[in-house]
């Protein structure tokens, strides 16, 4: 597994001690309380539809198990009572006159929810909650189906977001679609050209390349186009950008006369030393000595040297002229 | 010597200047005077940085009503010492020119892991440590707590700052890191925090792009920037990519569970001081009621991404007001992460999305999530905790929340299983990556009245605007007036054998292309002395390819003329290896170093004469393709920007490739073989995004050699360079005496050359 650890993989069913690691198929379930069991022991311990909580001793019914989504039981057990709590609590901010108001009544319900959870005054938020049912029922009911302004502004946004996508998918099909179109009928059109014409071959394919080069700029233009449409036209200083408003300044192109380099001139011939220089210069010290064999046939290790020397500066003497 | 640029009376240090230094310093001059943002293209080795604090130091003499300060934003700490070395320069030259001392104060400023003197603190060597270790000793309520009882230790340099150092100015001077710590030293003052200080009335500030661009540092240190400012972002050439990180986050299965420890930590916290001092718990949460501005005091331990202002001017939500139930709602929005982490497949979804989804099934509405990291340092700062890098994890998720629910649009959330290096083990991550560079970026481009980027290779200059969006007044792309043409770039398309070389996919492990590689390296390093680097387009595709060439004893080849170094991931490895080069090179033995495009090698490290007499661009180094993140990004910049995938993915390329070559060239005395190995730098949208001064002398008869042509050109454009080369080789050419620059001919020359003005 390398150094890679999943904390998943420890997470334990109280009951039969099994675990993910040990069974993966293992699914943790939670009731009411938010104690968990593994699948299999909610089968085994529920063959009745109720029975206690082997934690907390509360009288649980099967049909309430559900999967535990999330990893910690007491993030589980109370987004249970915040569901509870938000079907009655579903008024939303546009709801109220004032932030003040608003954020008080926010305020009301995480107390209730922290409370119920924590068993703190438990029967007294119930009631609190009873209370608040009967007291605004008409509204709850209406209020049942409402969205508040920002689920609206995001689902609108969700919306937008794929219409975008199947439209950008569009575009790209259609530009790979139209861009082998446009390759095909170029190299057509120029064989037939070249084949039905009497004219100069040379000058039938020169205009082919010019309406070619036409075609691009044109496209180029056009896409320059939609950039423009949707800049906006001002600079941080509140200046008008470009002439008049017409797009910001044109790309600064200068050609001025390059300073013409003379090289120097080398003397084309080698400066390859003599003979005497060769062993006096220390040339001979890393080339192997002629054997006595050698010698007698008149070789010396100059000949080696001399000719390496050559070997190596005729490249670099090589100039154009 | 004293220049006149457009009317404006400049001190420029030298006796002699670069015409196009000349032509920079004018285009600058205009864009301060329309202030307005500039772009302007300069290659690396012809005096950008002088030119740059020369105009601006002379404008904040000559206009002081129009300009206030110069925030100088450079990538690493060299590069910033090497800023302020000039600017001591320069300042040294306006006293012997003016007879007065020069009222200017520049200083460089650097996290507290450099500037820290307290050696109990830095003995740390770890940044974050250093940090904590820092505010756990100055943080106010330690120190009010150390008011009262003797045995809480207290830093005795900030402590000594606190009480006589905020009323004295620094003395006007220029100040490295060094010397801000030896001045701290001197008086027992903090260096960090006086540099912190300073800055706010220092002429010129040095620091890190990060000081502008992490919203959550920028708030702490350059909030109190005046408008009248000039912001310099110098090697500039990746800023979107930096602006981009700077406002992703990535979470994985680590950090949950630690920040899920850290609010069990906390919750216990709460309650002992539930019993012990419960006023201070309500105090808090009365001030929340009044808004978060008043509730944050003046020194923010952590602070937020970036949030609109109206905001922050409201009272936080009831429902996470109370300190526990904060709580409670930050751990139902952790096992939301926690549920959502376990995917099997990748999973890519619009922050709209992600929000919908927790509203149905954790009941969290977006508006408390934007307030989830204000109301995170809140509480940290009421139950006066002090180690704040223990609770980084925990930072990490509020700040997943705000920016999650603040911004809609230019966001993107990425949930993979597995890591990109080992597919098969899961490891899910979830990233928040930043699609849009101008969110970052915006607040700087609002907020300055000028801001210049600038960099040896910008090219295409066009792309910029766009990406950033931004609408530059002055945008220019400057050439190097050469002597002699000492840059030789070519294009090699096939070997020998006439294969054609290319490291595209299909092709790359062909043997034919590799060996071809080789056999190309061989020759090159053959014929060209000192030393030689070479970049791949990755590490896996190095590896692969030395392999091979091991294999086919082409290795052993290349060490008869050249020794071999190698970088790796690691980074000691690859200084070593770099030591060991610049070594060989010294010595006259000769090296090649194999390097990687986007590595470290090929970013800030300069081949200056000897240590770089060519470069070989092994393929095009286009990002990898596949990647989710890239991919989003790419769809968001079509939309958005209307830039077509493949134009961006050249553009980056292209940009990376120069910014390899260009790591030969230092200075005019240099010269240096740029050698682009791969058919499809042939292609006419390749070869035009390179920037100006390469394209002017890559010829078309350079553009489609064979190894052995290439080596032929080669060898005697070498002996000519070898030529010795003086100073008056170059004057009147690409170097200009006070009198050359002054002649008629020359001026109207450098006006040309800067942008026309109409």
């Amino acid at each position: 597994m390398g150094d890679y650890y999943d904390a998943s993989y420890e997470i334990q069913c109280p009951l039969c001690r099994g675990t993910k690691y040990r069974n993966p198929q293992m699914k943790l379930m939670v009731n009411v309380c938010g104690h968990p069991m593994c699948d299999s022991c909610v089968r085994m311990y529920f063959l009745k539809e109720s029975a206690q909580c082997p934690e907390c001793d509360i009288v649980l019914k099967r049909s309430k198990f559900r999967v535990q989504v999330f990893e910690d039981p007491l993030v589980e057990k109370e987004l249970d009572i915040r569901r509870k709590v938000m079907r009655v609590y579903n008024m939303c901010e546009e709801d109220f006159e004032t932030l003040e108001e608003w954020n008080s009544y926010l305020e009301e319900i995480e107390e209730i929810v922290y409370n119920i959870t924590n068993d703190i005054n438990r029967p007294e938020m119930e009631k609190k909650m009873e209370n608040y049912e009967r007291v605004h029922k008409s509204e709850i009911r209406k209020n049942y189906a409402k969205k508040s302004k920002d689920e609206e502004e995001l689902e609108k946004f969700l919306d937008q977001e794929t219409l975008r996508g199947i439209e950008r998918q569009r575009q790209q099909r259609q530009e790979l679609v139209e861009s082998k179109l446009v390759r095909e009928r170029n190299k057509t059109s120029l064989i037939k050209d070249l084949m039905a014409s009497e004219g100069d071959a040379s000058l039938i394919v020169q205009t082919h390349a010019d309406r070619l080069k036409e075609e691009q700029k044109r496209e180029n233009e056009k896409k320059r186009e939609q950039e423009l449409a949707k800049k906006p036209s001002e600079f941080s200083s509140g200046v008008k950008i470009g002439f008049a408003g017409l797009g910001s300044a044109p790309m600064h192109s200068y050609k001025e006369e390059a300073y013409k380099y003379e090289p120097p001139v080398l003397s084309p011939t080698l400066p390859a030393p003599t003979w005497e220089e060769v062993e006096a210069g220390g040339y001979l010290n890393h080339v192997r000595r002629a054997s006595p064999q050698a010698m007698a046939g008149g070789y010396t290790e100059h000949y080696a040297c001399l000719r390496a020397l050559q070997d190596f500066m005729s490249s670099h003497f090589l100039t154009s002229h | 010597m004293l220049l006149d640029v457009d009317g404006m009376k400049v001190y420029f240090p030298y006796d002699f200047i670069y015409p196009e230094q000349y032509s920079y310093m004018l285009d600058l001059k205009r864009a301060l005077d329309a202030k307005g943002h500039c772009l302007l293209e300069m290659p690396s080795g012809t005096g950008k940085t002088i030119s740059l604090l020369s105009l601006t130091i002379s404008y904040l003499i000559a206009f002081p009503q129009n300009l206030g300060k110069l925030i100088y934003c450079s990538r690493t700490i060299p590069e910033i010492e090497k800023v302020i070395e000039e600017l001591r320069k320069l300042k040294s030259y306006i006293e012997k020119e003016t007879g007065e001392p020069a009222n200017i104060t520049g200083l460089a400023l650097a996290s507290r892991k450099h500037l820290c003197i307290n050696p109990e603190v830095n003995k740390a060597r770890d940044g974050k440590v250093i940090d904590s270790g820092c505010h756990a000793l100055t943080a106010s309520y330690v120190r009010s707590r150390a008011q009262r009882d003797d045995n809480i230790p207290q830093c005795d340099w900030f402590e000594k700052f606190d009480l006589h150092g905020k009323e004295f100015p620094l003395p006007a001077g220029c100040y490295n890191l060094d010397d801000l710590r030896e001045f701290g030293s001197k008086k027992g003052w903090c260096p960090y925090f006086m540099a912190r200080h300073a800055v706010l009335n220092a002429n010129v500030v040095v620091y890190s792009y990060h000081y502008l661009l992490d919203p959550k540092i920028a708030e702490i240190v350059s909030k109190e920037m005046k408008k009248e400012s000039c912001v310099v972002f110098d090697e500039a050439h990746n800023i979107d990519n930096i602006c981009v990180d700077s406002m992703s986050i990535n979470i994985n299965r680590k950090i949950l569970d630690k920040a899920k420890t850290c609010v069990t930590n906390l919750s216990e916290h709460i309650q002992r001081i539930k019993e012990s001092d419960s006023n201070r718990l309500q105090e808090e949460y009365n001030k929340l009621v009044t808004g978060l501005r008043q509730a944050a005091s003046s020194q923010d331990v952590i602070s937020n991404p970036v949030l609109p202002k109206d905001i922050l001017e409201e009272s936080v939500p009831g429902n996470i007001r109370t300190a526990d139930f904060f709580i409670s709602f930050i751990r139902r929005l952790i096992d939301f992460m926690k549920m959502r982490l376990t995917v099997t497949h990748a999973v890519q979804e619009s922050p709209a999305g992600i929000l919908k989804d927790l509203k149905n099934r954790a009941f969290i509405d977006r508006k408390p999530l934007r307030f989830c990291s204000e109301r995170l340092a809140s509480i940290i700062r009421s139950l006066e905790l002090t180690d704040v890098g223990e609770l980084s994890p925990l930072v990490a998720v509020a700040n997943f929340a705000t920016l999650i629910s603040t911004y809609l649009h230019g966001f993107s959330v990425i949930i993979e299983p597995f890591e990109d290096k080992a597919p098969n083990i899961p490891n899910p991550i979830m990233y928040l990556r930043c699609l849009d560079s101008s969110i970052a970026i915006k607040p700087v481009f609002s907020k300055f009245q000028t801001v210049v980027i600038t960099s040896g290779t910008l090219s295409p200059l066009d792309m910029y605007p766009k990406i950033l969006d931004f609408h530059p007044v002055v945008q220019s792309s400057f050439t190097m007036t050469l002597a002699r043409p000492c840059i030789l770039p070519m294009i090699v398309t096939k070997g020998n054998d006439q294969v054609s070389i290319s490291s595209k996919f299909e092709s790359r492990d062909d043997p034919a292309v590799v060996r071809n590689y080789g056999k190309l390296l061989v020759e090159m390093a053959r014929s060209v002395p000192d030393g030689m680097v070479c970049f791949f387009t990755s590490y896996l595709y190095l590896e692969n390819v030395v392999a091979t060439w091991y294999d086919h004893a082409i290795i052993t080849d290349l060490q008869r003329h050249k020794l071999v170094f190698i970088e790796t991931q690691d980074d000691a490895e690859t200084s070593l290896a770099l030591i060991n080069y610049m070594k060989a090179c010294d010595r006259g033995r000769g090296a090649v170093l194999l390097a990687v495009a986007r590595g470290k090698v090929s970013e800030g490290v300069d081949f200056d004469h000897h240590y770089g007499r060519c470069v070989i661009m092994m393929g095009i180094p286009f990002m990898y393709t596949q990647s989710r993140i890239l991919k989003a990004r790419l769809e968001y910049l079509r939309d958005q920007f209307n830039i077509r995938e493949s134009d961006f993915l050249t553009f980056d390329a292209m940009r990376h490739a120069a910014q390899c070559v260009g790591r030969v060239m230092r200075g005019k005395t240099d010269y240096g073989i740029m050698l682009f190995a791969d058919k499809r730098f042939s292609r006419a949208d390749k070869r035009t995004k390179l920037p100006r001064w390469i394209q002017e002398y890559l010829l078309d008869s350079k553009c489609n050699l064979s190894t052995e042509e290439a080596v032929q050109i080669t060898r005697p454009w070498l002996r000519q360079m070898a030529q010795p080369f003086t100073r008056d080789d170059q004057l009147g050419v690409s170097l200009l005496t006070l009198e050359q620059l002054n002649s008629r001919e020359n001026i109207e020359k450098a006006q040309r050359r800067a942008q026309q003005t109409l």
